[in-house]
């Protein structure tokens, strides 16, 4: 196992809402180790996107950090002034979001916009960088290279536009990428070419990613470990293939039946919704959906106990009793 | 089994103009296609965004007037009298959509929403009656009564889009044309909005067009398969035998690119895992339509436009490749 | 659950959808002061000739321009006529004025404005190409070409402002339908087979209300100055009519020498106009179900 890129240590970010506070990151660890993919999956109002903003240093108020630490190569993110993380974020923290048309600037060439992200970290003018965008548009696999580095975004396609994007992430070869829902607003077919472009960069570009979707098939697929939130807490984490194989937590067990479609029959369904992160329920988050609740459940709030390097957080694991 | 639709040789086909002196261009969103619904059956039609499924689910449903071709209820074409699709065969053929926050009115309690469609369908009814048909329906969907009072900002996505279901219901339809229905919701949700959906399917003897992107769903709950791309219908088969053994290699692509899709199909053949992006609509390229990126195309495949086919009983094709062998 | 219960609950939730709005109206306290200080001024203009405490005509050249005093407060004209009392009476003219044409330019706009967008085709292209016609004028010389042709009065004067109204509505109106008939659950009452006529007030006009009201309050503000300019023109309601604009029209002549003759009316006016706009800033939250959203989830 690889020396560790990031670590995020008991985070818990809070949103203050006039309806009451929102712990939408709820005492989460996690590790990145070099050269690993770690998807970390939930539904929404389960704060991955939260804890992908607190990754990047991108938390806005009325986000605030109630406590923990993010540290990126042993350095907290979370202490660090706005400039400080500008030369983090992009050189060593590139990002990809899921929307690629709101990250493009309709009037600049996309060549450009890429090439926009050398300027900013080595100051000087985007125009000199041209021939390193084409490089990085062939790394990304976009055809014509030469030519698509002077189209403007609305000439290019979804998946296109997010392969820029893409290639404006790698372009300072990052220490770790993290990707935000990158493939939600693409079609299947385009989503799994998306999927492998990413697995492939990882291998030529020795990065880390962090991948942050709620499309748990898709991430199980790349993704060398996974992390599963529920509610704002970190429920289990552990090798991809030893969750796929055997899920320990209700929750994790629930999601991948769900995936398991199975021909006429009934899908396999949690019952009641996603609770408020307001209020919500005592004890363990997911008791009140979960089929192997008993009452110290609705008590005692479980902690995560390591079982050969997979954490779980559930009494009905871990012999605690 | 007999048919309640039959769509017969669609043609829909969007105008754009371009720049102040720029010609006609057309989208051909619906190119073409002749389409049945069997009797109680589940038809999935799938394809990519852009492939002309949904407009195809809306001219089905009678909200698009086609440009040629004609939609079949029983018999009678829906767009048949004048400008409006004739009135009574209206109630028979209903709609959900995908956007559960565009789907209910915002200003109006869900009382208000499905009495108005319960009292489509009987004006006469009392106030009573139409409380007890409501409160029927929201049971049938897994709801309470409790969400009679609400405004639909006080519900949920999953909750909203069962509510939507309900008041298609509440005209006791025939036809149920749902077009990507769970595809906002979140997993955990989505499983129980697909059950309800199933239920009713049941319990009110429908039968549905399911247009997704979602091949695991297809596989689950399906009987056919029709798979669209740019505009035309390229395969149509019964979904056990689509997904044991597709002939297109769209399809094939559609499945191999598709993890949730991975347990359920036979095909796990990787010169069919995807490449590149589906031409423009606008200027589809000649011959084959999928030529682009068909990892088998020949040269005659840039020459003529391959028809759709009966290969076998019940399946249907349009490749030059399969048609020869 | 008893029927009864059902129905009164209905009822409740609807209440207390009404009460919810007004409370975030409430909240915005600049919107909330300002709508006081409106139902103030209507309430003058509807009480106004009771309780003024002069003759608002009584001229007595005796005792013209005389600054405040404790006898007259904001002082009297360059007739002699008390300016406070011709204020209050003058209310009912220029707010009943820029109310009834507001009102008129509405209704004729709004109407426009669903027809054309809920019908397109030739019917919007027709009823567009007229708007553009009608808001290519500037307002204030379309209402002076429509005064000159109808003649001067307070009649001519409501017609005028709200021709020059109207065709802001349709293409407000027009937009916002736009947007509205793309949403699902039109399609769907379109499923229940309902006619246009229906859709579009039970569905489609509910849903731009809020565009409306909070526009007519805006314009309300902006009629009650056109009505003053046109006063100040001269080609408002007819001396000696205590119209505020047609008071500092008549006063102008004193800027310089009795100040008080036209910043009190005009202060007025001002007022007003403002309280307008504050009140349709604090209308436009109140209205957006969005902003009473919960929010559930972040």
């Amino acid at each position: 196992m690889g020396e560790k890129v990031l670590e995020v240590i008991s985070l818990r970010v809070y949103y203050d809402l006039p309806q009451g506070t929102v712990r939408a990151v709820d005492d989460v660890s996690l590790d990145v180790r070099r050269r690993e993919v770690i998807g970390i999956a939930g539904e929404s109002g389960s704060g991955k996107s939260t804890l992908a903003l607190a990754i990047t240093g991108l938390l806005r108020p009325p986000a605030k950090v109630v406590s923990g630490k993010v540290l990126f190569n042993g350095v907290d993110i979370l202490r660090l002034s706005e400039d400080e993380l500008r030369r983090i974020r992009g050189r060593k923290i590139g990002v990809i979001f899921q929307d690629p048309n709101t990250y493009l600037n309709p009037i600049y060439t996309s060549g450009f916009q890429v090439a926009e992200v050398f300027e900013a970290h080595r100051g000087i003018h985007a125009k000199k960088y041209l021939n390193e965008v084409v490089k990085l548009f062939r790394l990304v696999k976009i055809a014509d290279p030469e030519r698509r580095v002077y189209a403007y975004p609305h000439q290019l396609s979804g998946g296109m536009k997010q392969r820029v994007l893409i290639s404006m992430a790698i372009a300072e070869r990052p220490d770790l990428i993290v990707a935000d829902e990158p493939t939600s607003a693409l079609d299947v077919t385009i989503q799994s070419e998306i999927m492998d472009l990413l697995a492939e960069i990882r291998e030529e570009t020795n990065t880390s990613i962090v991948m942050i979707t709620h499309d748990l098939a898709l991430l199980f697929e790349v993704a060398d470990r996974v992390a599963i939130m529920y509610a704002g807490k970190l429920v289990e984490l552990g090798r991809a293939s030893d969750l796929i194989k055997d899920p320990l937590h209700p929750y994790t067990k629930a999601l991948l039946s769900i995936l398991r479609y199975e021909r006429k029959k009934k899908l396999t369904s949690i019952p009641g919704s996603i609770p408020s992160l307001i209020n919500p329920p005592p004890g363990c988050r997911f008791h009140p959906r979960c089929p192997y609740a008993f009452s110290k459940c609705s008590k005692i709030e479980p902690k995560a106990v390591n079982i050969d390097g997979r954490l779980v957080a559930c009494h009905l694991v871990g012999g605690s009793e | 089994m007999s048919s309640v639709l039959n769509a017969i040789n669609l043609r829909k086909y969007f105008r754009i103009t371009t720049g102040l002196l720029g010609g006609r261009k057309y989208v051909r969103a619906v190119d073409g296609v002749t389409l049945d619904l069997l009797e109680g059956e589940v038809l999935a039609l799938v394809g990519e965004s852009g492939s002309g499924k949904s407009t195809l689910g809306r001219i089905l449903v009678g909200l698009q007037r086609p440009d040629e071709g004609e939609v079949l209820y029983r018999g009678i074409n829906i767009y048949s009298s004048g400008n409006s699709v004739s009135k009574k065969l209206r109630h028979r053929i209903q709609a959900v959509f995908q956007n559960p926050d565009s789907s209910l009115n915002p200003r109006m309690q869900i009382y208000d929403i499905l009495k108005e469609a319960v009292l489509t369908r009987n004006p006469s009814l009392s106030d009573r009656e139409v409380i007890e048909e409501i409160i029927k329906l929201l049971r049938s969907v897994g709801l309470v009564e409790d969400h009679i009072f609400k405004y639909p900002h006080e519900l949920s996505g999953g909750e909203k889009q069962r509510i939507a279901i309900a008041r298609a219901l509440a005209v006791a339809p025939e036809v149920l044309i749902a077009d990507e229905v769970v595809s906002a919701l979140d997993i955990s949700v989505r499983a129980q909005v697909m059950n309800v959906l199933m239920d009713v399917k049941e319990k009110y003897k429908l039968s549905m067009v399911f247009i997704t992107h979602d091949m695991g769903l297809v596989w689950s709950i399906s009987d056919r398969v029709a798979v669209m791309y740019l505009g035309k219908l390229v395969e149509l088969g019964p979904t056990e035998e689509i997904f044991k053994e597709p002939l297109h290699p769209y399809t094939k692509m559609l499945l191999v690119s598709s993890p949730a899709a991975a347990s359920a199909t036979a095909s796990k053949d990787l010169r069919f895992r995807a490449r590149g992006e589906p031409p423009s609509p606008i200027n589809p390229p000649k011959g084959c339509k999928f030529i682009t990126r068909c990892p088998i195309a020949g040269s005659e495949c840039s020459i003529t436009e391959p028809e759709l086919m009966e290969i076998s009983r019940d399946r249907m094709v349009s490749c030059l490749k399969v048609l020869k062998i | 659950m008893e029927d009864e219960l059902i129905l009164r609950k209905v009822e409740e939730a609807r209440k207390k959808r009404l009460k919810e709005m007004w409370s975030v109206f409430k909240n915005n306290r600049m919107a909330y002061l300002a709508s006081y200080v409106l139902v103030a001024m209507y309430l003058m203009a509807l009480v106004g000739i009771f309780i003024t405490p002069y003759d608002p005509y009584d001229f007595d050249l005796s005792r013209a321009r005389q600054a405040p005093s404790l006898s007259h407060p904001l002082g009297t004209d360059e007739l002699g006529r008390d300016i406070l009392s011709r204020i209050i009476a003058g209310a009912k003219y220029t707010l009943g004025i820029s109310l009834m044409s507001v009102t008129i330019g509405a209704l004729i706009g709004v109407m426009l404005g669903l027809i054309s967008g809920y019908m397109g085709g030739l019917v919007d292209t027709v009823i567009q190409r007229a708007v553009d016609v009608a808001l290519a004028f500037p307002t204030i010389l379309l209402a002076i070409a429509l005064i000159a042709a109808l003649g001067q009065g307070v009649v001519s004067l409501i017609i005028a402002i709200a021709v020059s109204t109207f065709p802001v509505y349709a293409r407000l109106v027009r937009g916002s339908v736009l947007q509205v008939i793309n949403e699902d659950y039109i399609a769907v009452v379109k499923l229940l087979g309902k006619d246009p006529w229906y859709i579009m007030f039970k569905h489609v006009l509910p849903n731009i209300t809020s565009p409306i009201i909070v526009q007519s309050t805006y314009y309300m503000g902006l009629a009650i100055l056109l009505t003053s300019s046109l006063g100040f023109l001269g080609l408002g309601a007819p001396p000696p009519t205590p119209e505020w604009g047609s008071m500092i029209g008549s006063g102008r002549v004193y800027l310089f020498s009795s100040p008080h003759i036209v910043v009190s009316p005009g202060i007025f006016i001002l007022v007003t106009a403002l309280a307008c706009n504050l009140v349709g800033d604090g209308l436009r939250d109140a209205l957006d179900p969005k902003s009473r959203m919960f929010i559930r989830r972040v």
